[in-house]
């Protein structure tokens, strides 16, 4: 079982992580780059920057730009930016700006 | 999964800055200065930087100036650079390449204000790094 | 081109379909609700709108609600749209509410939409 690696509530990391297998878990603030298999941005998140992955889930606050094959926008989502994504669900609640495009 | 506990993943790096945050244990490799009052370094973590701390646990590689109030470096640590302490712990087997120095009165800022206890200048372990002249 | 007189709000009309076989080139404007199953070139202004599985639109809708599962490519303004995972849609989004299944193949620009009325 690979180890989360999480940004908790009210912490603020700034930079580039390169998660490798690792998920990440944002329950705070992250600004900069992401590359990793899987990031999920909790309601509590607030994400500005770039994110490569393969699966994303947000539910918080997202300004920047994302490419990944899977994306899950929740309810509780604000996004503002660029997203390219293969597979997509919003959910109604969410609000999104910017735009989406296929990734591939 | 456990959103309350800050943890660098055995499989991340990360290069910037880290605040805020009280206690994160790091299993992958950091590089960043970093303010709080626990680190953790696990057996397959590395950090490099500055580290501010009130309870140190090195477990893992570090390089860097660390300033903290306990130092607890257990057998598999390797640590370079340059410590400051005022409780130091080592286990059997803990690498110190580093240079150590016992702070007496020297106040360890972390995130809260924490008054230290005045210890007694009772060498608790061997350090093998150098002597504070 | 359907034009239904005035309606209360509320009053549940009788949608218009525009079934597989019709085809349409110009805009269509209705206050009740409109079922599109055919081919549309033109614009659809109209209350709730559904996008059935193989309609094409081509231009854009002025909707309340717009349920998408099939083509569209053109401009919506709406409240609410639902884009379903048969759809494929092409174009700018201006709605205060969106839901989009898994599947779909979307391309978007959104803009925010503070809801009407």
């Amino acid at each position: 079982m690979e180890s989360y690696t999480t940004i908790t509530e009210g912490m603020i990391m700034e930079g580039k992580l390169d998660a490798g297998q690792s998920p990440v878990l944002i329950a705070g603030f992250f600004k900069g780059e992401i590359n990793a298999v899987e990031v999920i941005l909790d309601a509590s998140g607030m994400f500005d920057g770039q994110i490569n992955a393969t699966k994303v889930e947000l539910s918080g606050n997202f300004k920047g730009k994302l490419t990944t094959e899977e994306l899950n926008i929740g309810s509780t989502a604000s996004i503002d930016g660029d997203l390219k994504t293969n597979s997509l669900v919003i959910e109604l609640g969410a609000e999104v700006s910017g735009t989406i495009g296929r990734k591939s | 999964m456990d959103k309350s506990k800050a943890v660098i993943g055995a499989d991340a790096k990360f290069v910037g800055t880290i605040s805020n945050v009280k206690s994160i244990e790091i299993e992958g490799t950091v590089e960043a200065d970093l303010k709080a009052e626990k680190l953790s370094i696990g057996s397959s973590g590395t950090f490099i930087g500055e580290v501010n701390c009130d309870l140190v646990v090195i477990g893992g590689s570090y390089d860097g100036m660390m300033r903290a109030g306990s130092i607890w470096a257990t057998q598999t640590a390797q640590i370079a650079g340059e410590i400051h302490y005022q409780s130091l712990q080592m286990d059997r087997g803990a690498a110190l390449n580093c240079r150590v120095v016992h702070n007496w009165e020297d106040q360890v800022v972390a995130v809260e204000d924490v008054e230290p206890e005045v210890e007694e200048p009772t060498a608790q372990t061997d350090a093998e790094g150098k002597a504070k002249e | 081109m359907f034009e239904k007189g005035k309606k209360e709000d509320g009053e549940e009309g009788n949608a218009s379909l525009i079934d597989e076989d019709m085809r349409i080139t110009g805009s269509v404007t209705s206050s009740g609700d409109i079922i599109l199953a055919g081919v549309v070139d033109g614009d659809i202004n109209c209350r709730n709108l559904v996008v059935e599985n193989n309609a094409i639109l081509t231009g854009s809708l002025n909707t309340k609600e717009a349920v998408i599962a099939g083509n569209v490519k053109g401009d919506v303004v709406s409240d609410r749209v639902q884009i379903l995972e048969t759809a494929h849609f092409e174009g700018d989004l201006k709605c205060s509410g969106i839901e989009v299944e898994a599947g779909a193949h979307v391309a978007a620009r959104f803009n925010k939409r503070r809801k009407s009325k």
